[in-house]
């Protein structure tokens, strides 16, 4: 019999479809779990969130450097 | 006489909340808007009419709430007006066909990318993708947010940032190709 585990484990395609919302922290707790469980052993996975957290990261570092200030605040 | 004192008051209230819950905000609403509007004399105009507005509103704002979202919210449906008066592209283009619905599968992002590589691949996608891509990566509003701020349901902005995502990592990669072709030429 299968047990409630094994019903309910997400498989590559389920991860990679909730990567960016679980990155978001848009997700349930429960469903944050199911996903850190499955990148316990899946290194395919952990490292596709890596690179998407990288490239959240390069977006963000990118759009905000080297942008000034507002002169508003100081005319 | 009191009436007008008490009026006065009131209004002074109203500019010191104003100060602290949407002043500080100011030069990150600039940069969002300085990347939307690509030059800092549209980019002030921007920020100073969704400040005017804002002012205006205040009264409807929620204490407690995400006030940089609020302001996200303005500063968007400015824009969206300015654009269609300009008649250019319209803001939120329907991407939801063509090309990022054909995307088999987002490939490897290049170890080796410098900022202005990152700004231009964002750059070369559709304007739809970029907005939600900037303001979830970069403002980090939620998805509802983002959806209250375009005017959009939540699960456009889900699949905008998916298929967004995958076509900034497509052109990414297409640097990661030029990269090898140039160093090969070089070599």
């Amino acid at each position: 019999m299968t047990g409630r585990n094994e019903i309910n484990a997400m498989n590559c395609r389920d991860v990679r479809e909730l990567a960016d919302s679980f990155l978001s922290e848009e997700l349930l707790t429960e469903t944050n779990h199911d996903i850190l469980r499955h990148v316990e052993s899946c290194v395919s996975c952990r490292n596709e969130i890596a690179t998407r957290r990288q490239l959240r990261a390069g977006t963000q570092g990118c759009v905000r450097s080297g942008r000034g200030n507002c002169s508003l605040l100081t005319n | 006489v009191t009436e007008g004192r008490a009026a006065a008051e009131a209004a002074g209230e109203t500019l010191s909340a104003f100060e602290v819950e949407v002043l500080p905000h100011t030069n990150r609403l600039f940069r969002l808007a300085l990347w939307f509007e690509r030059n800092r004399a549209d980019a002030e105009d921007l920020v100073q009419e969704t400040m005017v507005q804002a002012l205006r509103s205040f009264h409807r704002f929620k204490p407690g709430t995400n006030s940089r979202a609020w302001l996200v919210t303005i500063l968007q449906h400015l824009m969206s007006n300015r654009r269609r008066a300009r008649r250019r592209s319209p803001l939120v283009e329907d991407p939801d066909d063509g090309l990022a619905l054909s995307l088999p599968f987002a490939p490897p992002v290049p170890e080796q990318l410098t900022d202005e590589e990152m700004l231009e691949a964002l750059r070369r996608l559709p304007d739809a993708f970029q907005q939600v891509i900037v303001l979830a990566d970069v403002e980090e509003l939620s998805y509802k947010e983002i959806a209250e701020a375009l005017d959009i349901p939540v699960g456009t902005v889900m699949s905008r940032l998916h298929r967004g995502r995958a076509l900034l990592r497509t052109e990414l990669a297409a640097f990661a190709v030029a990269g090898t072709g140039q160093r090969r030429a070089r070599g």
